[in-house]
């Protein structure tokens, strides 16, 4: 209830078919969302403007996949290189999180596939 | 547009203090001011009731930062996760809830003390309105100190205003109008150049967020920022009427004057949660032009 109540309100005259985000954003990602690559070594984030990654979270089929950490104590920058485990083949799915140095927190999803025949 | 939960959560804490936060340092504005034309149970009271915005202020603003972890780690059990509750704190949000938290608290001082205090406790407004200039779009501009300055004038004027809401509809319930009248007609006297300065800081920073005013009607920001200023509007049309119909009629001793002086401040007061509502969304799920 206060839920819609608040997005009826909060909504008024924020209709768009393309709501503009000033805050900031997902540039880049490598591997790029949607692609088929040979496993990777790191994951590297690039964002609009210089943010805080605070977590970085892959799925495979569901299952979460150990030893993907982010480095909590690194400062604000616009890049990110995360290492991650050795990857089997198979779709991955990466939630990721960052404050930007407004406070006003981000997150997003996207995925890729490992295959051994991508090269 | 869809809201996620934690928009919404992080919308209606945002939208809660600036209510309470702007109340309770408009409170300790407002008993510097007029203290002197208070009777003691008046002063006594709007003290109590201003303690009671600034306690609540605390409350929400420390709830925001839970949020915060909340919407990062994008479940409930995120809101205890003291990594990503640490980030918040240490962000530019984290700063500005410390010092918010700092200028309410000088503001308490008006509950445990008399007169003597009151210039401290508006002290603290002042901290209380320069702690939302810390964060926030102002702060991305990258435009120096100006834009921040200017949210810092805007939001003083706002608590200026609202937080003599509660303060004038409790006045406007004595049986003597011209009692009423003389306090009405300070405040008003006030607020002309109150509200002139709040609208000349408002419409700067408009320049700068918007960038062209065509943006007012072509990107999302400047079509929630045209609802709030009809909001707005409304607001200075019903000051207006307290101004110039309402006051000189108390200073006639019309006593109808006092329930429809109530009545209009009601009014103030919803017209006001909406002006707040639509700034605590359009500040959280959207951004001015300037920084896209």
């Amino acid at each position: 209830m206060l839920k819609s109540i608040i997005a009826s309100v909060a909504t008024i005259g924020l209709l768009s078919a393309s709501p503009a985000f000033a805050h900031a954003a997902l540039k880049v990602s490598a591997p790029k969302s949607g692609a088929t690559v040979a496993a990777p070594q790191t994951l590297s984030l690039t964002f609009s403007e210089k943010v805080r990654l605070t977590q970085v979270k892959l799925t495979a089929e569901g299952k979460d996949v150990s030893g993907v950490q982010v480095d909590r104590a690194a400062p604000a920058a616009p890049t990110f290189s995360v290492p991650l485990p050795k990857l089997a083949p198979a779709k991955y799915e990466v939630r990721w999180s960052a404050l930007g140095d407004d406070g006003h927190p981000v997150n997003g999803t996207f995925t890729f596939t490992v295959s051994n025949t991508a090269s | 547009m869809e809201l996620s939960s934690f928009e919404a959560a992080a919308i209606a804490a945002k939208a809660l203090t600036y209510a309470f936060s702007l109340s309770a340092a408009g409170g300790a504005i407002f008993v510097l001011l007029f203290s002197p034309l208070l009777r003691a149970e008046e002063r006594a009271q709007i003290v109590r009731v201003t303690a009671g915005f600034a306690v609540a202020a605390i409350i929400v603003t420390a709830l925001r930062l839970p949020i915060i972890a909340a919407t990062l780690g994008g479940d409930l059990f995120s809101m205890m996760d003291w990594p990503l509750l640490q980030f918040a704190i240490e962000s530019s949000e984290g700063q500005a809830a410390l010092v918010r938290a700092g200028g309410l608290a000088v503001i308490l001082i008006l509950a445990v003390s008399s007169s003597p205090v009151s210039v401290v406790a508006a002290l603290g407004a002042i901290l209380v309105a320069a702690s939302f200039a810390l964060t926030g779009h102002s702060l991305s501009l990258e435009r120096g100190l100006i834009p921040q300055a200017l949210v810092a004038i805007h939001l003083l004027g706002i608590s200026y205003w609202i937080g003599a809401f509660y303060p004038l509809r409790l006045i406007a319930y004595r049986s003597d109008p011209p009692g009423v009248a003389l306090i009405t007609k300070r405040f008003g006297d006030i607020a002309v150049y109150v509200v002139a300065v709040l609208m000349i800081a408002g419409f700067a920073l408009l320049w700068i967020m918007l960038e062209s005013p065509l943006a007012l009607f072509e990107s999302d920001y400047g079509r929630a920022l045209a609802i709030k200023l009809l909001f707005v509007a409304g607001l200075l049309g019903l000051a207006t009427v307290n101004r110039y119909v309402l006051t000189p009629a108390l200073l006639r001793g019309d006593i109808s004057a006092l329930p429809r002086l109530r009545n209009s401040i009601t009014v103030e007061m919803l017209l006001a949660g909406l002006v707040l509502v639509v700034t605590a969304g359009l500040t959280t799920v959207t951004g001015p032009p300037a920084l896209e």
